[in-house]
């Protein structure tokens, strides 16, 4: 379980701006958001809103990471630095 | 201890009274007498026998179409052995990164600033190459160009991709501009934030582009054999981001490719891509010898990454007691020829450090006929610190409160929402306001004459893919093999904490940069992240050793390895039934016991640490002249535990030195044709140590709880504060708010002078 909260720009593809998903990992949790909201993924890709936040820590490229039932996930874009 | 538990909060300031014996100490870094004798090897440093030199011609258009290139004349100019152009290369996508580092290492069908790669020569001199280079005649048809962000946004404006539609308008865009993003974070209700507020204060501040400033140009050696391998020799913040970014620019396999790094004078983000290497490359290939080429301080102005300018509207709500009810910002930065990610940074940053309900956040990345972009310390962060905490500053001033008491009413703690969604981690913010408020600086009265500022920076800090190998060598020393170019003392980071596990003395450790076929694979150093992410790796594999140290000790023991500890760079029998073996002890015997002591770690470092800064300066300001001279400043920065304090207090003095630069001098003058006037450092004046007054630095050490030492990463977030603080500092030295940068002589002066009259 996990919860995902949207940004503004992400409502207009859910239409909420957050749902609670039944998801073990990351990618699960993203096959589940593609079902549910299935414009999502396209703008996810061409916003290059790759990466994720798990309670605040931002992963650049994701995939196994675990979720539990506290997860507070948000989709963001990957950071560069100097 | 286990790579996620960390030591509890030491407040060390750096001084190394934490419990260890290694960590946070300051031995002499091992590079340094190489460096200071001029030994260090430096990618122009190199030449290998039958070496030619490349020279690439530029664009004298800042937007053009290329209509044709005659190489002819060149080709058959004394010394040439060969000659390219855009046609050389792999065909580049439509659109999308791939395309912009393709088009930015060699313009294609069209060129888009002045100074973009057009062609090159290799030839048996550099005069040779660079008189061959300016015999290739190309035609051009000149295009109309755009310079800056209200140019390049505004109404019929010159479009600079045709198929460039902005990202984040619903419903997209059908017809192209020069807007490729918009972002948007939002919280709350604005306007109900600005009506629960008491003063609402709204400004537009414009900054400039800058550049990183690095002393050492790009330089680069390639060697291309028969097999059609190529050896890289080049400066870097990451050699095996020179490989990937080479193969893919050629359309080669990595495997082709070994890259072997150089040291680096300097990078500071703009050396996180590459320019030349895939030029000098097909070259090598082309005259089958090797190829160097070194970019004249005019080619590194004109052609490697600024940092953006930017447009920035803020509109800040507060009541009488101090708390910011709300924040309305617009954000509007210069991406350079091809789309970047600027403004969604500095949206991120812009009111970080703030605990805000209500917030509406715009920001609005623009492409025009400059230079592409790349990162400068904390990228977008020193421009968005700019505005708000300018405005933040007058907030105080307008209530009469102190401007620390002000933001720590106001600061954001753990568990938090940050303005961009997630909660805070552990950070330190406010234990920086209170290390600047009580600090020696802050707590001196101000000469007469002078003006003070305070202000904060943010930045995020990341982790990345780090890899390290450890070695014990046969007499008690240890080689550690990391993948980081050490661009700011990371070889002595690495090697205190290789120390601190091993319990060996740091001297008897070598720290060494691997080249990309004998270190596993390592992402670009950035994000202040070397420290963080590679030392991570280090400990893992110096935690592995000394498993397999103490299982040695075990078998010379006859022992179970359970009655084994490893204590003080010794194994120590549990019972006490034997006497302790020190490491030299038993790497001097692995022989016999099983072979040589050695282990990698690899891994993708999780739970980078938030970067905090919170700076004050005084200034005087020259009421003739306009000039601004800094007179005290000190830095308050959050290290997480900083492993060598000297190369901490380092990082925190250099990127205060350039916020101070960016603030107050430098910037890009370009004529109206679309070419820069100033590339070099007569005419781009960046500051240098008799412009300024020994930046004082105070060390807060909030340990980062992911990491198995509390280290945080201190390579950016110090440039991000001086924008603002000189700003605010001038403020309240002449009563004159200025909210363009940089607050050079002749902007001060005519502000005062309006101010006047």
């Amino acid at each position: 379980m996990a919860v995902v909260h949207f940004s503004t720009d992400q409502r207009q593809h859910t239409g909420v701006t957050e749902v609670v998903i039944d998801a073990a990992n990351v990618r699960a949790l993203v096959r589940q958001l593609s079902e549910l909201y299935p414009s999502l993924n396209a703008h996810l890709v061409e916003t290059s809103s790759t990466a994720v936040a798990i309670d605040g820590e931002i992963i650049p490229d994701p995939m196994l990471e675990e979720l539990t039932a506290t997860s507070e996930v948000h989709l963001v874009r990957p950071l560069a630095g100097g | 201890m286990s790579t996620t538990e960390a030591p509890a909060s030491t407040g060390t300031n750096g001084n190394g009274a934490s419990g260890y014996r290694w960590v946070g100490t300051r031995p002499v870094r091992h590079d340094g007498l190489d460096k200071v004798a001029g030994k260090a090897r430096y990618a122009a440093d190199l030449n290998l026998p039958g070496m030619l030199h490349g020279h690439i011609l530029r664009s004298p258009h800042p937007h053009a179409r290329i209509v044709s290139i005659d190489t002819t004349k060149a080709a058959a100019m004394p010394g040439v052995k060969a000659v390219i152009t855009g046609a050389d290369f792999p065909e580049a996508p439509p659109k999308g990164a791939t395309r912009n580092l393709m088009c930015t290492v060699i313009a294609r069908d069209k060129v888009l600033y002045s100074g973009h790669a057009v062609a090159a020569v290799a030839a048996s001199t550099r005069r040779e190459a660079k008189a061959a280079a300016e015999a290739i005649e190309v035609t051009y048809e000149q295009l109309p160009h755009v310079l800056n962000i209200a140019d390049a946004m505004a109404d019929g404006a010159p479009v600079i991709h045709d198929n460039l539609l902005t990202r984040g308008v619903d419903p997209r865009p059908t017809e192209p501009s020069n807007v490729a993003a918009r972002t948007v974070y939002e919280r709350g209700d604005v306007e109900q934030g600005f009506g629960e507020a008491d003063i609402v204060i709204e400004r537009e501040f414009s900054t400039q582009a800058v550049h990183q400033g690095y002393i050492e140009p790009h330089a680069c050696v390639v060697d291309c054999d028969q097999e059609g391998k190529a050896v890289i020799w080049a400066s870097s913040q990451g050699h095996f981001m020179v490989r990937s970014s080479t193969a893919t620019v050629l359309g080669w396999d990595t495997s082709r490719i070994k890259v072997i790094p150089a040291e680096i004078g300097g990078g500071f983000g703009g050396k996180t891509t590459i320019y030349i290497e895939p030029v000098a490359a097909l070259l090598s290939t082309k005259a089958g010898r090797p190829v160097k080429i070194v970019m004249s301080r005019e080619d590194v102005f004109r052609a490697t990454g600024p940092a953006p300018g930017s447009i920035i509207k803020m509109k800040v709500g507060a009541r009488n007691d101090g708390t910011i009810t709300t924040a309305k910002a617009w954000l509007a930065y210069e991406n350079g020829a091809f789309q970047g990610i600027a403004a969604m940074l500095g949206c991120m940053c812009v009111v970080s450090a703030y605990t805000l309900d209500h917030l509406y956040v715009e920001g609005f990345d623009v492409v025009l006929n400059r230079p592409v972009n790349v990162a400068y310390r904390a990228p977008s962060a020193p421009a968005a610190a700019f505005a708000m905490d300018s405005v933040v500053d007058e907030i105080a001033a307008r209530l009469g409160m102190d401007p620390i008491d002000l933001r720590l009413h106001n600061c954001p703690s753990q568990g938090d929402p940050t303005p961009y969604g997630p909660k805070w981690p552990m950070i330190g913010l406010r234990d920086c306001l209170e290390a600047i408020r009580d600090s020696d600086h802050y707590q001196t009265a101000l000469p007469d004459g002078q003006g003070r500022g305070v202000a904060t920076g943010f930045w995020f800090n990341i982790g990345e893919a780090s890899s390290a190998t450890v070695n014990l060598n046969e007499n008690g020393t240890a080689t550690v093999i990391t993948g980081s170019p050490d661009i700011g003392g990371s070889r002595a980071s690495m090697a205190l904490m290789a120390a601190e596990e091993l319990g060996l003395d740091v001297h008897l450790i070598q720290p060494v940069v691997g080249d990309t076929e004998v270190v596993g694979f390592t992402d670009v150093t950035e994000g202040s992240r070397a420290t963080f992410a590679t030392g991570m790796a280090v400990v893992e594999a110096c935690r592995d050793l000394k498993t397999q140290l103490r299982k040695r000790a075990a078998k010379t023991w006859d022992c179970d390895v359970e009655e084994v500890e490893w204590v003080d760079g010794s194994a120590v029998h549990g019972p006490g039934e034997q006497e302790p073996l020190t490491l030299a002890a038993i790497t001097g015997n692995a022989k016999r016991t099983g072979g040589p002591l050695g282990a990698t770690a690899s891994l993708n470092a999780r739970g980078a640490g938030p970067a905090f800064s919170v700076q004050v300066a005084d200034v005087s300001v020259d009421s003739e002249t306009g000039r601004v001279t800094v007179e005290r400043y000190t830095t308050a920065q959050d290290a997480g535990t900083a492993i060598h304090p000297s190369y901490v207090e380092g990082q925190m003095q250099g990127g205060v030195v350039q916020g101070i630069g960016w603030a107050l001098n430098e910037e890009y003058i370009y004529s109206d044709d679309g070419n820069l006037e100033n590339p070099g450092f007569l005419d781009y004046r960046i500051p240098v140590a008799s412009d300024l007054p020994m930046i004082e630095t105070v060390i807060v050490e909030v340990p980062n709880p992911s990491h198995p030492y509390g280290v945080r990463g201190v390579g950016e977030v110090g440039i991000v504060p001086p924008l603002p603080v000189l700003a605010n500092a001038v403020a309240d030295a002449t009563g004159v708010r200025i909210s363009d940068l940089p607050l050079s002589p002749p902007r001060v002066l005519d502000a005062l002078t309006a101010a006047e009259s």
